[in-house]
């Protein structure tokens, strides 16, 4: 398998007042595959998420890209986080070019260039990140983040802080994108609609502890746009879900409030 | 344009209830000279030469003062947000010479470098290295968490990751800490030339003084709050906002 997420488990805090955010999470990628993890806050699909990054470490279970063991964060996983991530102090073509350290100047601008393209922003090549938008900002960081080839992109509900509109947008640019890269891609969101609409593929995660509801694959054609109909009947299936998941655990609840 | 017009006629109007009390209450020259008189010290000051001759020797020492200050300062710095041990032990004592005003080393100072230009370039070294140490540790602590996570993920780690992230995240800490420095500074200068020797303005100033001379001491005290403000307001302040808007600290204008 070409990510392969085995029997992983995390805790935060401190002895008594220890909190299991991830229970026994197994996830099989294949390459190419488009990933959405899904579900409310507090599921602990970010922390997921940068435990992938290698930002963070599990406290058990494997993790391997591509038969190599994740245990640092490295290039051949991009990061696109919620908030811009952009450096300041850089220009939007030196910010996509920051990863690319070591390879000759002409080279990196040149692959600058190229992703910059991709993302529709060539004109702004010389701006600063505040001189842009929030869409635009996220843009930049997906072209930074695909600028040093990575094998899995990994997208920390990049469109959370955009308005509706804009989310919708960059929602076709980067199915655009991975038609045309072909990426693994990982993308963590709490809509439903947005992972119906970009995934191949959505986990269903529930909250306390975090785990994993459901494994759903979407086969819809792509582009998606336009298949109102048939993404809505996916929505409505992983609602009806949700509501069933949330009434059994409603119900253990009270069963247990009753044993006390 | 308002601001303009508004403080001309402040000013303006200062300078004439100054010289018309002073005339009209027949002030000695020794307790306040008059306007006039103090611009008219101030001319003779111009055209003698002895003005300019006091500023360029009041900044030589400045700038050597605070190029020094501003290297001490980054590097420990630099040390402090690095190193938990040097900011618990070596941290403490630098707040703690903080509260003391640079000023009193002089004695110390005049013993040990004697009576010249290195014990008042020790009293602004001494000023303006603290404010930027704590300016320079603060900045470097406060980088962004995500800043770093995002080189991380991009391959970036020690030595890479400080000077290509951290570094240039916190640079307006720098700006900050430059600017306090300058202002420290010069403060700090301004009392060692009055307590030690010369060329410079603070020496003149005592100079004056000691020769009953009132209008050139109001005329130094003068070309000493517009150089400050000067400084300050046109060339700090507005620096440091243009960086704090290029950073995303404020809204830009």
């Amino acid at each position: 398998m070409f990510l392969k997420i085995n029997g992983v488990q995390k805790s935060f805090g401190k002895d008594d007042r220890r909190e299991q955010v991830l229970k026994d999470i197994s996830i099989d990628v294949r390459e190419g595959e488009f990933v959405s993890l899904l579900g409310p806050s507090g599921c602990g699909k970010s922390t997921l998420l940068s435990i992938v990054a290698g930002l963070n470490r599990p406290d058990t279970g494997i993790l391997q890209l591509d038969g190599c063991d994740i245990v640092k964060p490295g290039k051949e996983r991009g990061m696109v986080f919620q908030q811009s991530a952009l450096f300041p102090w850089l220009t939007v073509e030196e910010n996509v070019m920051f990863p690319l350290k070591g390879m000759p100047k002409e080279k990196a601008r040149e692959i600058a260039k190229k992703y910059l393209r991709l993302v529709q922003l060539s004109q702004y090549a010389g701006h600063h990140p505040h001189e842009l938008s929030g869409g635009m900002q996220q843009r930049v960081s997906i072209a930074r983040a695909l600028a040093m080839d990575p094998a899995v992109l990994l997208m920390d509900e990049p469109f959370g802080a955009l308005d509706e509109q804009t989310r919708m947008r960059l929602q076709r640019v980067l199915e655009e994108i991975w038609m045309e890269t072909k990426k693994t891609i990982i993308f963590v969101t709490h809509s439903i609609q947005e992972a119906v609409r970009l995934s191949d593929r959505i986990i269903v995660m529930g909250t306390h502890p975090g785990r994993i509801l459901k494994d759903i694959e979407v086969s819809l054609g792509r582009p998606r746009e336009g298949q109102l109909k048939e993404m809505a009947a996916y929505e409505e299936s992983i609602l009806e879900m949700l509501k069933t998941e949330n009434d059994k655990v409603e119900e253990e609840e009270r069963s247990h409030a009753v044993g006390y | 344009m308002r601001l303009v017009i508004k403080r001309l006629v402040f000013f303006a109007s200062l300078f004439l209830v100054w010289e018309l009390a002073v005339r009209l209450f027949q002030v000695p020259a020794v307790l306040l000279p008059a306007p006039t008189d103090v611009f008219r010290a101030l001319g003779e000051m111009v055209a003698d030469g002895t003005l300019f001759r006091d500023l360029g020797a009041s900044f030589m020492r400045l700038l050597v003062g605070l190029a020094i200050a501003l290297l001490i300062g980054l590097l420990l710095g630099i040390l402090l947000a690095k190193s938990k041990t040097a900011d618990e032990t070596l941290g403490s004592l630098i707040l703690a010479l903080q509260s003391i005003p640079s000023i009193v080393w002089l004695p110390l100072a005049i013993m040990w470098f004697g009576l010249n230009e290195k014990s008042v370039i020790f009293i602004i070294v001494l000023g303006a290295a603290i404010v930027m140490t704590i300016n320079v540790r603060t900045g470097i602590q406060n980088v962004s968490p995500i800043y770093v996570k995002a080189a991380q993920t991009m391959g970036a780690s020690g030595p890479d990751l400080f000077f290509r992230v951290m570094l240039p995240a916190s640079v307006p800490y720098f700006v900050t800490g430059t600017r306090l420095a300058w202002a420290f500074g010069w403060r700090a200068l301004m009392a060692g030339e009055l307590l030690s020797t010369g060329p410079g303005l603070g020496y003149t100033l005592k100079y004056a003084s000691d020769f009953g001379r009132m209008d050139m001491v109001l005329g130094i005290m003068i070309v000493i709050g517009i150089i400050g403000v000067t400084v300050d307001l046109l060339l700090f302040q507005r620096f440091e906002q243009q960086v704090r808007a290029k950073w995303g600290l404020e809204p830009s204008s």
